[in-house]
């Protein structure tokens, strides 16, 4: 043998060599067909499982309408002689009928020939003989052949039709008694129609074709009933086993395209391409929802079965459902539910009584497969195929992974996650798919536990996906159209997070400091804080002031004023003399001075290398203190100290409606300052200007004139001077020393310190008018990166911008390192509503979306919105119910007196603003916001002078029309005058009624404790109220204010209005009407 | 050490991990040959006298090649998917921008020259010199057989050139350049803000010249004379030496230019590094 480097290379073979690599080469192209196929396209297996639910839920269905299926009997065939011969009868007497027509015919045109000659006739001998009086033989022997004819016509040849026409009736009368005797009852309907067209006298015949409608209209039921079921059949047979096999997926594909890429491609939105519904495939089909519910009444049990049911869903999580039977919570020993959907009652004989169950429970689909959320609302108004679906969540519309479409950081084409899952979801659905995939040797407690925790990850994060949703619509506080605007508790926001955010950003009044593009809302925003123009006349010396800006939550712990400077001791700015500054606490040590900054970090300087130290709070108070104003200074504080008048001033305070903002005693809200220490905070001065008339101390306040008398408002201020918490921490403001330095309390230095913490942000100062924010600009915050942040020296903080963002907002100081000072103040907010924050951070986007897919609100959506701001700013909904929300005043009414139930109290409380558009007219309720008049007498609590703008009170007045869905303008259209006679009928029935013992008289005086407290003066409607309204309060009060002691005098029996007797007019609605005229007529 | 791992096993550098494995062997393989063919005096390839047709015989071992390079590329292609980025974003670069794994030797360049001379001009030589190798390189010796001993300035300044500055440069591009640039061993997890001391001046600076002008006119003599001297003196010495005989003064003159080029790279590495050196002659123009 020689060995095969011997062999010459002309005789050695490598076909062994040669078969092998091309073996080899063969199997990786099948391979790789085989990849392209099967491998890069997951999505063909998630629709097979859609075409297999699919096909389940239609079986369901079927069965189930097959069940419900009435038996349609078909009738039997028509015995066709007899039918020929009734066919030829009705042809025969059709035949006379038309020639009896034909007769007629014949001698009517003969006779209109007639007419002619005759009228000719007659207008000539008029013109002959001018007076006509004479006969003319021509005029007579015409009219007499006319005379005949007529005669003949409706003589005999009409009672030849009729007879004809009766002929046919009778034929058309057995044709049709012989379709209704065979079952054919449309025929025979059609048949009686004809009978009753040609015999009209006939009596019986009415009751008859009603009946046969009837029974016609039933048929007709069942035939579309049939026609859904044969719908289902052919649905289920089209759903073939191919389309639901995974060998259907590679056979089908290339020539049927069932299972292919679902792309929606959006030309106005950037060229975007998204291919979710691919996988997503049912997101815009119906029935795939996450929760069904369902009710019925149990049927079946017969021969020893249990009774069951088959729910609507072949799928269903077993444990996730709550059954009710007849309206009583079922035991879960009562049924038993399996995975297919199938219930089974325990109890045999449940479907004896006919019980109706009401069951919901979560259905078993994959999430992949689950039809949009709120498909109705959402998709309705954004269709797929104009929205897509990257626009609202995010992601890589493109991708046909998983991984890369919903493009989590570290996907490998990274554009923007979808919105709702970040790092921390994907690594855990990439565990759990793994965990899956080992298919038997899966550790099912394992994915148990990764399920729980994914789906707590994901419902965390859940808020972000309504961070979008304002990329359109950003001029609105509240994502819960569509119209008409909602009245009513239970209507929805559509993006809860993000409205809340939105209001802590604008309430917390982030946008002072920071600048945010395309927030529209922000520029009409008012400072958060007040004015500190006069803040020197107004707050009670520097002591106080320094104290607050200190630790304000020491004095008012509900109060939005961040905390500036946490740390325990005083913050000092330390000047060395070197000519650098630190900031930070001081304290002196061994001839040794040393600053410690706000991170920890300390610094020690030699007593001579420093040359001073300024400390901060108190030099800020005292420039602040320097804000003075003469008009409250000038006059010599003097208020009483009298039990009296303090009793007096206690009980306006807490009368009045100042508790519908203010709190003190414990009571009362908190959308002002609470008053429990005011005393020790400021002069009675200021107090006697601020409660007298807020508006000529601030212009812009939102706190509104009491109109209260001199007396009242010397007796307010002498309650409220006499409010000093014992607890008032009393600082007292003295210069610090360290070492030989003694601090200085330097107020052009405090006037540079407000400068750097822009505390003109939210209070008006003079001087900063036109100063810079001094925060970061966040117009594209939402789009930084982790990359971006700097996490300082924190640790525990998730990376990501989820993390930074929450541990920003719950500690704004957090970051700050020995290098990087900041200076945000930390804020009141807790760890839910820096999630609603972040949720509007996250909105905050460089990219803007284009113009034609931003939301225009209509002008009702807008004139809603205006007012919403308004109400809020305002808070009206502190004393008034406004779209079933707040009100409150009326439980501080209740609380106080304990004779009065809740709804008792609502008659000593300001009234319930529901349908108030409807209910008066725009012009009064816009004079009457200007300047509020008595409508109700007796009462402590009084609506306020706000002064509101011209502007503000047509914003209000146009919210109210648009609530009631009444138009703006608002034409009136006056009522035609009533007869005196009507208006006697009126108040006689008025009088009937005994309103007036209850409502006061025009002008009438009340006395105090008088039932008449808190109703309105009948006299005022006119011109007030809507006339169309007065009517239906009359009809429901308490469809109006729930609770309202207005008994409703018509009670509505059988869907009818009740008249009162004794009234020749008993017809309700009329006497309604007439008692309204007399109203209307009461005016003054 | 795991995104190491995760950046070795990246499908975009399998390419330079093959490299890694493939040049040492490759080079192992011709300096044994040579070595082999340098101890026995001839070469062992002039044994093979024996000849054969090119068609059937290299033919069906080129096929067979092919078959095997197509299974390759094959799995690889099925296996690996192509490295995509993410789409291009004026307002959003990634960190690090990197180019591709081929030209990283050259980016590397641009931490140690201006962007001017690193992206154009060195290229620029490093092309033209390779066109001119064979007209420099009149050493008719190593032709069809493996020899170290016979041309040991082309095989170091090769190995030189392209195994230290080319190969090694670009691994380090590749591994352990991460965010910003910065140097980051392989243990260490890239943090996009690791911050390093990066104060450097320019040797006219060391040298206490602080004028503009003469600063220039400094970095000019200091460039000239890197260029000219040595050549000089070396020139000066071996004038009579066979070797700069038989190359001729353009030739040396070429040689040198270009080998000094090389050379000028590490040694701004050294300058850099040790003392903080950025720029040797700094014009208004351009920056060497």
């Amino acid at each position: 043998m020689r060995s095969k480097k011997e062999i010459p290379v002309e005789e050695k073979s490598y076909s062994a060599l040669f078969f092998i690599l091309s073996a080899l080469l063969g199997f990786v192209t099948l391979w790789g067909f085989w990849n392209e196929a099967i491998t890069r396209r997951p999505w063909k297996a998630i629709q097979q499982r859609f075409y297999q639910y699919e096909y389940e839920k239609t079986k369901i269905a079927l069965e189930g309408a097959q069940k419900q299926l009435p038996e349609i009997e078909t009738p039997e065939p028509l015995d066709a002689k007899r039918f020929s011969k009734l066919e030829q009868n009705i042809n025969d007497a059709t035949i006379k009928l038309d020639e009896a027509l034909q007769e007629r015919k014949f001698l009517q045109s003969e006779a209109d020939a007639i007419n002619y000659k005759y009228q000719f006739a007659l207008h000539h001998s008029k013109a002959i003989h001018e007076k006509g009086d004479k006969s003319d033989p021509e005029v007579d022997k015409w009219k007499s052949r006319l005379d005949d004819y007529d005669r003949q016509i409706e003589g005999k040849l009409t009672q030849d039709v009729v007879a004809a026409e009766r002929t046919l009736a009778d034929a058309y009368r057995e044709s049709a008694s012989f379709y209704e005797t065979g079952g054919h009852i449309e025929d025979a309907l059609s048949q009686f129609l004809l009978v009753q067209k040609y015999d009209p006298t006939s009596e019986a015949l009415p009751a008859k074709i009603r009946d046969l409608r009837l029974q016609v209209e039933s048929i007709r039921a069942d035939r579309t009933a049939k026609a859904e079921v044969d719908k289902l059949e052919e649905k289920l047979s089209s759903l073939s086993p191919l389309k639901r096999s995974f060998l259907g997926s590679l056979l089908e594909s290339p020539f049927h395209k069932t299972r292919s890429l679902v792309q929606y491609y959006l030309e106005d939105f950037e060229y975007t391409a998204d291919r979710c519904a691919t996988c997503h495939f049912s997101v815009d089909r119906s029935g795939y929802d996450r929760f069904a519910a369902e009710s019925f009444e149990v049927e079946g049990g017969e021969g020893g079965q249990t009774p069951s049911k088959q729910l609507m869903h072949p799928l269903v999580k077993v444990g996730s459902e709550s059954v009710l039977i007849d309206d009583e919570e079922a035991e879960s020993d009562q049924y038993v539910l399996n995975e297919n959907g199938l219930l089974t009652f325990v109890d045999p004989d449940i479907a004896d009584f006919g019980a109706e169950v009401e069951i919901e429970y979560e259905t078993g689909y994959d999430a992949v497969l689950r039809t949009h959320p709120y498909r109705d609302v959402l998709l309705g108004n954004h269709p797929v195929e104009r929205f897509g679906c990257t626009p609202c969540h995010g992601g890589q519309g493109q991708a046909l992974t998983a991984q890369s479409a919903h493009a989590l950081t570290h996907a490998e084409f990274w554009l923007e996650p979808v919105l709702g899952l970040d790092e921390h979801t994907s690594e855990l659905s990439g565990q759990l798919s793994r965990e899956r995939k080992k298919g038997k040797r899966a550790d099912q407690h394992k994915i148990a536990d990764l399920e729980k925790e994914l789906e707590e990850k994901r419902s965390e994060l859940r808020g972000y996906l309504y961070t979008n949703c304002r990329r359109c619509h950003s001029e609105v506080m509240m994502l819960d159209y569509p119209s008409p605007p909602p009245e009513t508790a239970d209507a929805r926001d559509y993006a809860p997070d993000l409205s809340k955010g939105m209001a802590l950003f604008e309430d917390l009044g982030c946008q002072g400091c920071h600048a945010v593009d395309g927030y529209p809302a922000l520029e009409n925003l008012a400072n958060v804080g007040p004015s500190l123009a006069k803040i020197g006349s107004k707050v009670n010396g520097t002591e106080w002031l320094v104290g607050w800006l200190k630790d304000p939550p020491s004095y008012l712990p509900d109060t939005k004023m961040p905390v500036f400077f946490p740390t325990e001791d005083m913050s000092k700015l330390v000047y060395l003399k070197n000519g650098m500054k630190r900031e930070g606490t001081v304290r002196s040590e061994a001839g040794a001075i040393i600053v410690r900054t706000d991170d920890g970090t300390e610094y020690p300087y030699r007593e001579d290398e420093v040359d001073r130290i300024v400390d901060i709070v108190k030099s800020i108070a005292a420039y602040l203190e320097q804000q003075t104003d003469s008009t409250i200074d000038g006059i010599e504080p003097n208020y009483s100290t009298s039990s009296k008048a303090i009793a007096a001033g206690e009980e306006t305070v807490k009368s009045v409606g100042c508790i519908a903002c203010h709190a003190v005693d414990g009571l009362g809200s908190d959308f002002a300052p609470n008053l429990d220490d005011v005393g020790n905070k400021l002069t009675p001065n200021f107090l006697r200007q601020w409660v007298d008339n807020p508006k000529s101390y601030d212009p812009d306040t939102v706190m509104p004139d009491m109109r209260l008398s001199d007396t009242e408002v010397d007796n307010v201020v002498a309650y409220l001077m006499s409010l000093k918490s014992p607890e008032s921490p009393a600082v007292k403001v003295t210069a610090d020393s360290y070492g030989n330095i003694v601090e200085e309390i330097d107020s052009e230095e405090g006037e540079t310190l407000v400068r750097l913490y822009g505390c003109f942000g939210c209070h008006t100062i003079p001087g900063f008018e036109d100063e810079p924010k001094v925060g970061a600009e966040l117009s594209a915050f939402g789009s930084k990166t982790v990359d971006e942040f700097d996490f300082g020296d924190s640790v525990g903080i998730e990376h990501s911008w989820h993390g930074w963002t929450i541990g920003k907002l719950t500690d704004p100081r957090r970051y700050q390192t020995r290098r990087i000072i900041q200076r945000m103040p930390v804020f009141p907010i807790s760890q839910e509503d820096a999630y609603a924050l972040a949720v509007l951070l996250k909105s905050f986007q460089a990219k803007k979306y284009p113009l034609s897919y931003i939301h225009q609100p209509s002008d009702t959506l807008r004139s809603v919105d205006a007012g919403r701001r308004l109400v809020k700013k305002y808070n009206c909904q502190g004393c008034h119910e406004i779209e079933a929300k707040g009100g409150e005043y009326v439980e501080f009414i209740d609380s106080q007196r304990d004779d009065l139930d809740l709804n008792q109290a609502k008659q000593f409380a300001p009234p319930t603003l529901r349908a108030e558009g409807a209910k008066v007219h725009p012009d009064w309720l816009f004079s009457f916001l200007k300047e509020p008049t008595l409508i109700r007498y007796g009462l402590d609590v009084r609506m306020a002078t706000f002064g509101f703008s011209d502007e503000e009170t047509t914003a209000l007045v146009q919210y109210f029309s648009a609530l009631s869905d009444e138009p703006f303008p608002y034409e009136t259209i006056p009522l035609p005058p009533t007869a005196q006679a009507d208006l006697r009928v009126g108040k006689q029935i008025f009088d009937a009624l005994q309103c007036i013992s209850c409502h006061p008289e025009q002008g009438e005086v009340i006395p105090a404790g008088s039932d008449k407290t808190g109703r309105p003066d009948l006299s005022l409607a006119k011109g007030r109220l809507k006339e169309d309204w007065l009517i239906d309060w009359m009809k429901d009060p308490a469809f109006f204010q729930p609770g309202t002691a207005m008994p409703q005098a018509w009670p509505k029996i059988g869907g009818v209005y009740q008249p009162v007797d004794g009234f020749a007019i008993q017809d309700a609605e009329e006497q309604i009407r007439l008692v309204r005229d007399y109203l209307l007529s009461l005016s003054k | 050490m795991e995104p190491f791992l995760a950046l070795v096993s990246k499908p975009d550098n399998v390419p330079i991990i093959a490299i890694i494995f493939l040049l040492p062997f490759f080079t192992w393989l011709a300096f044994s040959q040579g070595r082999r063919n340098d101890k026995a005096g001839t070469p062992a390839e002039a044994a093979l006298k024996d000849k054969v047709y090119v068609w059937p015989y290299l033919c069906r071992a080129e096929f067979l090649c092919a078959i095997i390079v197509m299974l390759i590329l094959g799995v690889w292609s099925i296996a690996l998917d192509a490295p995509l980025e993410e789409m291009s974003d004026p307002a959003k670069t990634p960190n690090p921008s990197k180019a591709p794994w081929y030209f990283l030797a050259l980016q590397e360049m641009l931490v140690y020259f201006d962007p001017w001379i690193a992206g154009v001009v060195l290229p620029g030589l490093i092309i033209a010199g390779l066109i001119a190798i064979p007209y420099i390189d009149i050493n008719p010796k190593g032709k069809g057989y493996y020899t170290l001993k016979e041309r040991p300035f082309a095989i170091a300044t090769f190995c030189f050139g392209f195994f230290m500055l080319w190969i090694v440069l670009m691994v380090v591009g590749t591994f352990l350049r991460g965010p910003g640039w910065n140097f980051f061993a392989p243990w260490v997890k890239w943090d996009p803000h690791k911050v390093v001391s990066l104060t450097n001046v320019n040797l006219s600076y060391k040298f206490g010249i602080r004028g503009d002008l003469t600063a220039n006119i400094f970095g000019f003599i200091v460039v000239a004379g890197y260029f000219s001297l040595g050549p000089l003196l070396y020139f000066w010495k071996r004038k009579t030496s066979r070797f700069l005989q038989e190359l001729g003064l353009i030739r040396y003159i070429i040689v040198s230019f270009l080998f000094l080029t090389m050379m000028a790279l590490p040694i701004k590495m050294i300058l850099r590094w040790v003392w903080n050196i950025k720029y040797i002659w700094v014009s208004p123009w351009f920056n060497v």
